[in-house]
């Protein structure tokens, strides 16, 4: 993500929409590539999207400076879609579910099967979505934000042996998930 | 160092460059002594080159034009509000809370009545009966002869 310099957040926080809205441009594919990892569909990746810029606007004011305005932004995006991807599950119960598919085992032959079919993005995602959420934010704050153990730490409100013990999972499940690819092609 | 060790740290810190310069020495000692291992960190680098070529998507423009509109929205609301709230304040400087007014109305009515009243009866004329002073000045026991003196003729011959 861009740095935002503090008279921009200053001038954003006083109403002024031009400067909300360099932020926006400066914030927003963070924002929004996070929602749809998490949420896995474009329609509610937009919803989330939305609904992070609006706290932002509303909580400008009240934000202080106390902490770094990009941790702050990845928390309420990577929160905000965590909870959002939390009540899709509710509303929607027959969904594919992260920890089904993980349950299932990651060499499930139907989901492979389907993965071989995509193109190679295609078989990035699906082999994102072999993660649960935290899981997830996990590895994209590290591998897609550069973000530390201690940053990503702070970001999630997680101790730093939280993050490293979500992140070996992770990549466990995602080369468990790549070798049976692999086996099956 | 154990290969359970090495996978361990290979998948988390290692990768992540969060050792220490020593144990990264003592893990790269180990992987070029063994071949599994080796294997591993080889898939772990691949697996976080696919990730890092994962494709970033714009975010769609609809998103922004439904936050500005919004932002908008509620910023001519709030300027309705500070309007509303200034036309309120106004309202409740001319008419005061309802026990306020009232006790303010019923003292004035009463002050303008007081003042009316006393206007009416200071004009000369309003009453030409005798004054409470000479209906009782002639008022006196003399003996046994009660005498009453009510100032006017009438009364004298009917008493």
């Amino acid at each position: 993500m861009i740095e935002i310099p503090q008279s921009l957040l200053e001038d954003a926080a006083l109403g002024d929409v031009r400067a909300f809205e360099e932020i926006y441009q400066a914030a927003s594919g963070f924002v929004y590539n996070v929602a749809l990892r998490i949420v896995r569909n474009s329609q509610d990746a937009q919803e989330v999207t939305q609904d992070v810029f609006m706290k932002i606007y509303h909580n400008l004011k009240s934000f202080g400076f106390r902490s770094a305005f990009r941790t702050w932004i990845y928390r309420i995006a990577v929160n905000t879609a965590i909870d959002r991807y939390r009540q899709i599950l509710r509303q929607n119960k027959g969904r594919l579910d992260y920890d089904a598919v993980q349950a299932e085992g990651s060499c499930s032959p139907a989901v492979l099967e389907k993965a071989s079919q995509l193109d190679n993005q295609a078989k990035l995602s699906k082999l994102l979505d072999t993660l649960n959420p935290e899981q997830k934010a996990c590895v994209l704050l590290r591998e897609i934000e550069g973000l530390s153990y201690r940053d990503i730490a702070g970001v999630l409100k997680i101790p730093v042996n939280t993050v490293r013990s979500r992140l070996k999972r992770a990549r466990q499940a995602l080369l468990q998930y790549a070798r049976g690819e692999k086996g099956l092609t | 160092m154990k290969c359970s060790k090495v996978c361990d740290l290979l998948k988390s810190d290692y990768l992540d460059a969060e050792l220490s310069k020593e144990l990264c020495r003592k893990i790269d000692n180990h992987l070029e002594q063994c071949p599994a291992c080796r294997l591993l960190k080889q898939e772990l680098d691949s697996q976080r080159i696919a990730l890092r070529g994962l494709k970033q998507q714009e975010a769609p423009e609809q998103i922004w034009e439904n936050v500005q509109s919004a932002i908008l929205k509620e910023q001519s609301e709030k300027q309705k509000n500070v309007f509303g709230c200034a036309w309120e304040g106004l309202m409740r400087f001319l008419c005061p809370p309802r026990p306020a007014f009232v006790l303010i109305t019923t003292s004035a009515v009463f002050i303008i009545i007081l003042f009316v009243g006393k206007l009416i009866l200071n004009q000369p004329g309003s009453f030409d009966t005798a004054s409470s002073n000479d209906l009782f000045k002639d008022y006196r026991l003399n003996g046994f002869t009660e005498t009453y003196n009510f100032g006017t003729e009438i009364e004298e011959y009917f008493l």
